[in-house]
């Protein structure tokens, strides 16, 4: 049963003032002289009030000495003992306050098991952040690093991009004077075609033209031949007329002689012989002037148709040349359009890779574009890697103070002694931890 | 005095007319048996054997040229062909003038030196001269036992064609030819 402590002394004032009133009522019973009963009865009531009093004082005092004793243990952080007061029917205030000492001393038990428990863990976890913030600051020195590579990586890149959108571009411009070569070079081409045809039916006219020249020189030297025979022929008579007249001054001679022989007799006739030798005289000179001309006209004619053998044979070997002209121009014509084809593909190609090219160069300037943003985004995460780096070593600062922390608390915590079944908890945790 | 004009060698010479029975173009010469060299060979003139001297051999004159014709030499009872280097023609002897030649030398011996009126000098073949000249050389020679046979001498006697076949090794000629060993004046 409950009873406060006013109560209690209100209580033992009612005994005491009770056992004066009763004592007095029972004192007159007890056959004490009057004059001794008011004696008694304050010396009743002294004592009962004294009785009352030790009682009340004693149990109080023990009880706060328990509290102040168990305050003194708890202030040293002993929370291993419950404050445990004598038992009584009626408990007052200190009980209450042994109540909520204890419970105070459960609630710091559970207080510094959690603190301890969750020191461990802040321990193992600030050691576990430690570490990683260690290993985060490594990778972000290493991502610095590599950002840092990439960066520079980058920017070669960039310029390499940029040296090849230039080769593209000069590519382009170089690719855009083939397709304008090839266009011209076709059209050259064309021409060319167009001149060895024209070149081709002008060699065929000639060629034709030179056949019937052929023919005319074939005819010509037929009658210089026909000519030489009958120049031959008029030699021949020349050389018979030169016999004649040989003979005939021969025979003129003779008759000379003869009318010598004959004397008076032959002078008529000797007349006669001397103007037939004169004849024959002037028929041979005739006939040798003849034969020179013949003969030279013979050797002309001999050296005409020798030149004209000649101009046959070379007339020959220029239709031959003309037939390789005519066929060279042929092939030269098949050529040129070969050509012509092959510049017009060639012309086509180059179109398509000059649009190519101009493709190329726009995804070049995009690649450019990307790389330089790529350039500019590796120096941000450079950075940012660097800015990781630093948050990371503070943070590893951060867990080493906060390692610190939880060792300082448990240190703390540690003055506090736990009861064993909480003590064996905790250690059997840490074990485990 | 008309003359008939040669040349041997570079040598003018000239014949009188009245020496010359004819001058007839070189037929075929018909080869003489055992002749000398200086005989080319036999001609049938007329139906008469003449002999052909060789008068640029015979003059020994180094001369290749040789003219086609023969002139046939009218020794009163004989004929003789001479093949000269070339037959000039007729030439007028009229005034001539004499020249001193070599009185020991064979063109002395056979010719007369004389010069033209134009002062080129010319040789007046002697045919008179030539023969005795040419018959005393043979027989010299054949005194000498050079071997000669006698047809080489046909000027100087003359055989009949039945003679001179036996010479020629034809002995079934023909009567009416004086000489035709010649394949060809067989075939005639």
């Amino acid at each position: 049963m409950r009873v406060e402590i006013a109560y209690k002394f209100v209580s033992g004032f009612i005994i005491v003032v009770g056992s004066i009133v009763g004592v007095g009522y029972v004192v007159p019973l007890l056959g004490i002289a009057p004059q001794w009963q008011q004696l008694f009865t304050t010396m009743v009531a002294i004592l009962t009030g004294l009785i009352l009093g030790w009682f009340f004082s004693k149990t109080f005092a023990t009880n706060i000495r328990l509290l102040t004793s168990a305050a003194e243990r708890l202030s040293h952080g002993d929370l291993s003992q419950p404050i445990e007061l004598p038992p009584t029917f009626f408990q007052d205030e200190t009980h209450d306050l042994a109540d909520s000492l204890n419970s105070m001393m459960v609630s710091l038990e559970e207080l510094v098991r959690s603190i301890q428990s969750n020191s461990d863990d802040l321990a193992n976890s600030a050691l576990q952040l430690t570490a990683t913030s260690e290993q985060m600051t490594a990778s972000a020195v290493e991502v610095a690093s590599a950002s840092e590579h990439i960066s520079v990586g980058a920017e070669t890149q960039a310029q390499m991009v940029e040296q090849s959108s230039q080769l593209i571009k000069e590519m382009a411009v170089s690719t855009e004077f083939i397709a304008h070569s090839a266009a011209q070079a076709a059209k050259s081409a064309n021409g060319a075609a167009e001149t060895a045809q024209q070149g081709g039916e002008f060699a065929q006219a000639n060629m034709t033209k030179m056949k019937e020249v052929l023919d005319e020189v074939e005819r010509n030297n037929l009658q210089i031949l026909s000519f030489g025979e009958k120049v031959q022929k008029i030699g021949t008579i020349i050389d018979v007329i030169t016999n004649i007249a040989q003979k005939t001054n021969l025979l003129a001679l003779n008759a000379s002689i003869e009318a010598v022989r004959a004397g008076e007799y032959g002078r008529g006739f000797a007349i006669v012989a001397e103007e037939i030798g004169k004849l024959s005289d002037s028929t041979g000179d005739s006939a040798g002037q003849i034969s020179k001309l013949i003969e030279n006209i013979r050797e002309e004619n001999q050296k005409l148709q020798d030149s004209l053998k000649e101009s046959l044979k070379k007339m020959g070997l220029g239709r031959n040349a003309f037939d390789g002209v005519t066929k060279s121009f042929n092939e030269i014509i098949q050529a040129a359009l070969e050509t012509k084809n092959k510049s017009e593909t060639i012309s086509g190609l180059s179109e398509n890779q000059k649009s190519l090219a101009e493709r190329i160069v726009g995804t070049v300037e995009e690649i450019s574009k990307v790389t330089g943003d790529n350039a500019s985004a590796t120096v941000e995460v450079s950075s940012a890697a660097e800015q990781q780096s630093n948050s990371m070593q503070e943070m590893a600062q951060s867990a080493v103070n906060l390692s610190r922390t939880s060792e300082d608390l448990l240190m703390m915590v540690s003055r506090f002694h736990l009861s064993h079944t909480f003590e064996e908890e905790v250690g059997g945790e840490s074990a485990v931890v | 005095m008309k003359a008939l004009s040669f040349k041997i060698g570079v040598d003018a010479f000239a014949l009188s007319f009245n020496h010359i029975q004819k001058v007839v173009e070189s037929p075929e010469l018909n080869p003489i048996p055992l002749a000398p060299s200086l005989f080319l060979g036999a001609l049938n003139f007329h139906n008469h054997i003449i002999p052909i001297l060789n008068l640029t051999a015979y003059l020994d004159v180094f001369s290749q040229e040789r003219d086609s014709r023969i002139i046939v030499l009218d020794l009163r009872h004989h004929r003789l062909g001479l093949a000269v280097g070339k037959i000039e023609g007729k030439m007028n002897l009229a005034e001539i003038k004499a020249l001193p030649g070599v009185p020991s030398s064979l063109l002395s011996k056979v010719s007369r030196l004389v010069a033209l009126e134009d002062g080129s000098p010319v040789r007046i073949l002697e045919p008179a001269d030539l023969k005795n000249h040419l018959t005393a050389t043979i027989l010299a020679k054949r005194r000498r036992g050079d071997d000669l046979s006698p047809s080489v001498l046909p000027f100087a006697q003359q055989k009949k064609p039945e003679d001179f076949s036996s010479i020629t090794g034809c002995p079934d000629l023909p009567a009416d030819l004086e000489i035709s060993c010649n394949p060809k004046s067989n075939s005639r």
